[in-house]
C-alpha cells in the first residue's frame, strides 16, 4: 500500500485506515513502554497520526523506508517523551490547541505565537468557502483544476480570482487584529 | 495586501521552494528593497502557517470523532495506575513459568543421570526387566518384610534404572551389610552407566563368583555385553 499517495489523494480515508491499522498496537506499546494511561496514550497516538499526515503534506515525508507502523511509532515515541518531560518539569498545559502548539514550536523564533494565533482566529473569522479554498490551494497544494472541480466554480480563472480575493480578505482581517493587539 | 496577483504568485512559489535560483535571488533583492512586498511576504508566511494549524486541528477533531464511534481501548495492565507489579497477572505468570522451568530442568537433569551408556542401552532395553532384576518386586507384605528399608530403597532405585542414585546406596549395603545382591546390582549399575572396568571388577569378584547363581548371571550378562 502506497500510504503517501493515498494520503495525498484521499486524506480522510487514508487517515481512518491508518488509525484503524495502528491504533491497538500503538496504544498498547505507549502504555507498556512509556507507562502512559489509556487516555494519554490515545492523545499521543491521535496527534502522531496528524503529524504523520502533516509530514506527508509538507513534503517532509516523501518516501516511506519503513513500515507505516514503525514510522508512526517513531513520531509517537517523541511525543510521549515530550509529554513525560513536561510532566516531570511541571509545565502547565498550553493555552493553545495541541496542533497549534506543534506548529508554534516548529516556527519558534521566526514567527511569534501571537501572530499565529491571530492568523488562526482570522481564518475562522473568514469562514467558508474562502477558508476551504485557501486551504486546498496552500496546504493541500491542489491544482486550480482540482479546486475548481471541488468548489464547483465555473472555470480556473474564476478560482484564481476568487483565491486572490479570499487571500486579500484574510490578510485584511489579520492586519486589523494585529494592529489592535499592537495598539493595546 | 498591496502586492499584485502576479507578485503574490511569486511569493507563494518562493515559500513553496519552487523558484529557480535566479528567480529566487531576484525576489530576495526585491524583498530587501520593497517594503510592501516584504510586508505581504511576512503576512503570507504567517497566514500559511495559520492555515496549516487549522487543517491539522480539523484532522485531529476528525480522529477524535472516529475514536468515539469505535469500541474504547481496553486499559493495559502495565499502565501507571495499575496495581503494584507483584500483584499483577504478569508477575504470577512469570512465577509459574519460572517454577515450571525449574521443575523441567531438574527432571531433565535427573533423567540424564540415569541415562544408559550407548553400549549398554540395547542390552538393558531387551533384558533388564526380565533377567537383571533378581529380587522379588512383588509388593506383598511378606516379601517386603524380608528386606530392610535401605535394601528396599536401593533395590527400587536399581529396578527403575536410576543407576547413578542407586550406586552409592548399593555400595553402602555391600560395605555395611555385606549384601552380595547389592554388590551384584552395583556391578550391573556400573555396566549400565558405561563404567565397564568397575563393572567387570565387581562381577568377577570372589564375592560374586562364589555364589553359583550370581556367577552364572554375571558371566551371561558380561558375555552378552561384549557381543
Amino acid at each position: 500500500m502506497d500510504w503517501i499517495l493515498k494520503i495525498k489523494t484521499d486524506d480522510n480515508q487514508a487517515l481512518r485506515e491508518i488509525y484503524d491499522l495502528c491504533r491497538e498496537e500503538c496504544i498498547a506499546w505507549l502504555q507498556n513502554d512509556f507507562g502512559l494511561s489509556v487516555h494519554d496514550a490515545l492523545d499521543v497516538f491521535q496527534v502522531s497520526v496528524v503529524i504523520l499526515y502533516d509530514n506527508v503534506m509538507t513534503g517532509k515525508l516523501s518516501t516511506l523506508t519503513s513500515n507505516i507502523k514503525t514510522y508512526l511509532k517513531g513520531i509517537a515515541k517523541n511525543k510521549a517523551l515530550e509529554m513525560l518531560r513536561s510532566r516531570k518539569n511541571r509545565i502547565i498545559a498550553n493555552k493553545y490547541p495541541v496542533m497549534a502548539q506543534y506548529v508554534f514550536e516548529e516556527n519558534e523564533k521566526v514567527i511569534f505565537e501571537e501572530q499565529l494565533s491571530t492568523a488562526l482566529m482570522s481564518l475562522e473569522f473568514l469562514g467558508d468557502p474562502c477558508k476551504s479554498l485557501l486551504q486546498l490551494y496552500y496546504y493541500n497544494d491542489l491544482s486550480m483544476e482540482n479546486i475548481t472541480s471541488i468548489m464547483g466554480y465555473k472555470n480556473t480563472d474564476t478560482t484564481k480570482n476568487q483565491k486572490y480575493k479570499c487571500l486579500k480578505r484574510l490578510q485584511n482581517i489579520y492586519s486589523e487584529h494585529i494592529n489592535k493587539i499592537a495598539s493595546n | 495586501m498591496k502586492s499584485s496577483q502576479e507578485d503574490i504568485g511569486l511569493l507563494e512559489a518562493y515559500l513553496k521552494g519552487r523558484l529557480s535560483p535566479e528567480e529566487k535571488s531576484a525576489l530576495e533583492v526585491r524583498l530587501a528593497n520593497e517594503v510592501d512586498l516584504n510586508s505581504d511576504y511576512s503576512d503570507l508566511k504567517v497566514l500559511l502557517e495559520g492555515m496549516r494549524i487549522s487543517v491539522l486541528e480539523n484532522k485531529l477533531d476528525m480522529l477524535k470523532g472516529l475514536e468515539n464511534s469505535i469500541p474504547p481501548v481496553a486499559p493495559n495492565e502495565n499502565k501507571n495506575d495499575s496495581p503494584p507489579f507483584f500483584l499483577s497477572k504478569k508477575f504470577w505468570m512469570a512465577g509459574i513459568i519460572i517454577i515450571f522451568l525449574a521443575i523441567f530442568g531438574w527432571w531433565i537433569f535427573k533423567e540424564n543421570k540415569s541415562h544408559l551408556s550407548e553400549e549398554s542401552a540395547p542390552l538393558f532395553a531387551e533384558k533388564f526387566d526380565r533377567e537383571f532384576i533378581l529380587h522379588s518386586i512383588e509388593r506383598s507384605a511378606e516379601v517386603l518384610d524380608s528386606l530392610t528399608v535401605e535394601q528396599k530403597i536401593a533395590y527400587d532405585l536399581y529396578a527403575i534404572q536410576e543407576f547413578e542414585d542407586a550406586i552409592p546406596k548399593l555400595n553402602q549395603l555391600w560395605k555395611i551389610q555385606n549384601d552380595t545382591m547389592a554388590y551384584f546390582y552395583m556391578g550391573i549399575s556400573y555396566l549400565a552407566t558405561g563404567n565397564t572396568s568397575e563393572a567387570e571388577k565387581i562381577l568377577s569378584d570372589n564375592a560374586i563368583i562364589s555364589n553359583v547363581y550370581l556367577k552364572q548371571k554375571a558371566d551371561s550378562i558380561l558375555a552378552e555385553y561384549k557381543k
